[in-house]
Parts: C-alpha cells; sequence; structure tokens
C-alpha cells in the first residue's frame, strides 16, 4: 500500500498506519572506489517521483549528531568511557560489488565495537551482563574510499546507576 | 507492551564514531542505549556492583 503524497502521510500515521520513506542514491564508478558521482540509470523515467520539497528530518538529525558527537546524550551522573580499537575489513565478506564497504555490515560492526567495548570496561566480564538492544540511532555517512584494510572505532560508554524502576 | 524492558533494568550507552582507517576520515555515528534486565535482587547487586567499578553515580 503506498501513501500517494506526503501530504497524505499524516492521515495515515494518525490513522496508526506506518509509513515508510525510502531513498535510493546510485553511484557510478569512474576509476574506482576513491573516484565515484551521483548518477541515474539512462533506462528509468523518474519523472513521475516527486522531489520533495524540503530535506528529510533526518538530514537535521544526522547533522546535529555529527556536531554534537552522539544522537543522544549519556546518562545523568554517567561516567563516560572512551575507548579505540581498529576492526580488519574482510574483502569476501564486507564490500560490495563497487569495492565499497556494504553499507548493511555497519550495524554488525557497532556490535562488533560493542561487544569489545564491554570487554575492554572495568568490571565487565560478569556472566549476567549481557546487554539487549533497546534504542539505536545511526547514521553512516561517506564511505567511498573505505576499502580496507581496516576501519576505526572510538567508542564511548557509560552504565547507569541506580537502575531504572 | 514487548517493547518495553523488564524492570528494573541496567541501562549501557554506547557512541561509536567510525572512522575509514587510511585517514580517519568520519564515515559512522551510532548511539545505542542497551538494557539488561535485572531479574533478581542478585542481579540488582552485580549491577550496582558493575556501575560502581565504572565509578558511576
Amino acid at each position: 500500500m503506498g501513501v500517494p503524497d506526503p501530504e497524505s502521510a499524516p492521515r495515515f500515521i494518525e490513522a496508526g498506519i506506518p509509513t515508510i520513506r525510502l531513498s535510493n542514491i546510485f553511484i557510478q564508478q569512474e576509476l574506482g572506489p576513491e573516484k565515484l558521482r551521483i548518477g541515474q540509470p539512462s533506462n528509468a523515467d523518474f519523472s513521475k517521483v516527486p522531489a520533495i520539497r524540503e530535506a528529510p528530518e533526518g538530514h537535521v538529525r544526522n547533522r546535529e549528531a555529527q556536531e554534537a558527537g552522539h544522537f543522544f546524550a549519556p546518562p545523568e551522573r554517567a561516567r563516560v568511557f572512551t575507548l579505540a580499537f581498529d576492526h580488519m575489513i574482510d574483502p569476501d565478506r564486507d564490500v560490495n560489488a563497487a569495492g565499497l564497504v556494504y553499507f548493511a555490515n555497519f550495524p554488525a560492526f557497532f556490535e562488533v565495537a560493542e561487544r569489545r567495548a564491554m570487554a575492554a570496561l572495568p568490571g565487565a566480564g560478569s556472566p549476567r551482563i549481557s546487554p539487549t538492544a533497546a534504542a539505536r540511532s545511526a547514521e553512516r555517512w561517506d564511505s567511498s574510499g573505505t576499502r580496507g584494510p581496516m576501519i576505526s572505532f572510538r567508542c564511548e560508554s557509560s552504565a547507569r546507576w541506580p537502575p531504572s524502576r | 507492551m514487548a517493547d518495553t524492558p523488564a524492570r528494573p533494568y541496567g541501562l549501557l550507552w554506547f557512541t561509536i564514531h567510525c572512522e575509514r582507517g587510511s585517514d580517519k576520515v568520519l564515515i559512522a555515528i551510532t548511539t545505542a542505549a542497551r538494557v539488561t534486565p535485572l531479574a533478581t535482587p542478585a542481579d540488582v547487586e552485580r549491577w550496582r556492583a558493575f556501575a560502581a567499578s565504572l565509578g558511576s553515580a
């Protein structure tokens, strides 16, 4: 089921029907993953796809996160630890046909980073401390030229006490 | 609700900056809040000790 235009989306949302907006960017490889440009397929008609008048709300959130360094602040009274480590790119698993780090693998990269951060925190390793996902915001910007051998993580982490009730 | 964590629960906050290895250009940021359900008094005590070891108030 599609929403015919952005103006009607609120009616769907108010009725409890979620709406999804998808974005696609087509890239053309010129010399390799180091030199790319945005392109458009020559055999597709985009004339019926309406242009949006304003940047999506996510664009603003992403820019603010880039400036603030996070999407939302750590819990109050929490001491924040900063850890850094490298992650090797697996060319058989992590790179797409264009030679770029595959975007869909980034959630796995984040999970790896969190597990490594957990292991490096003081007091970590308790068998009962096994966090489950509650909320995540993420944005990936430009991974062009990221063909390996590694990406680096800088992970900030904290825990809150007392526990929420 | 299915997405409401069991209470009480411990909260871990992560922000990860992902940089390109060759030139340290920032390519991604993620922030996550993760919960650990604390089902028993022992779980609560273990979490209290964990948070205390991190120096959190």
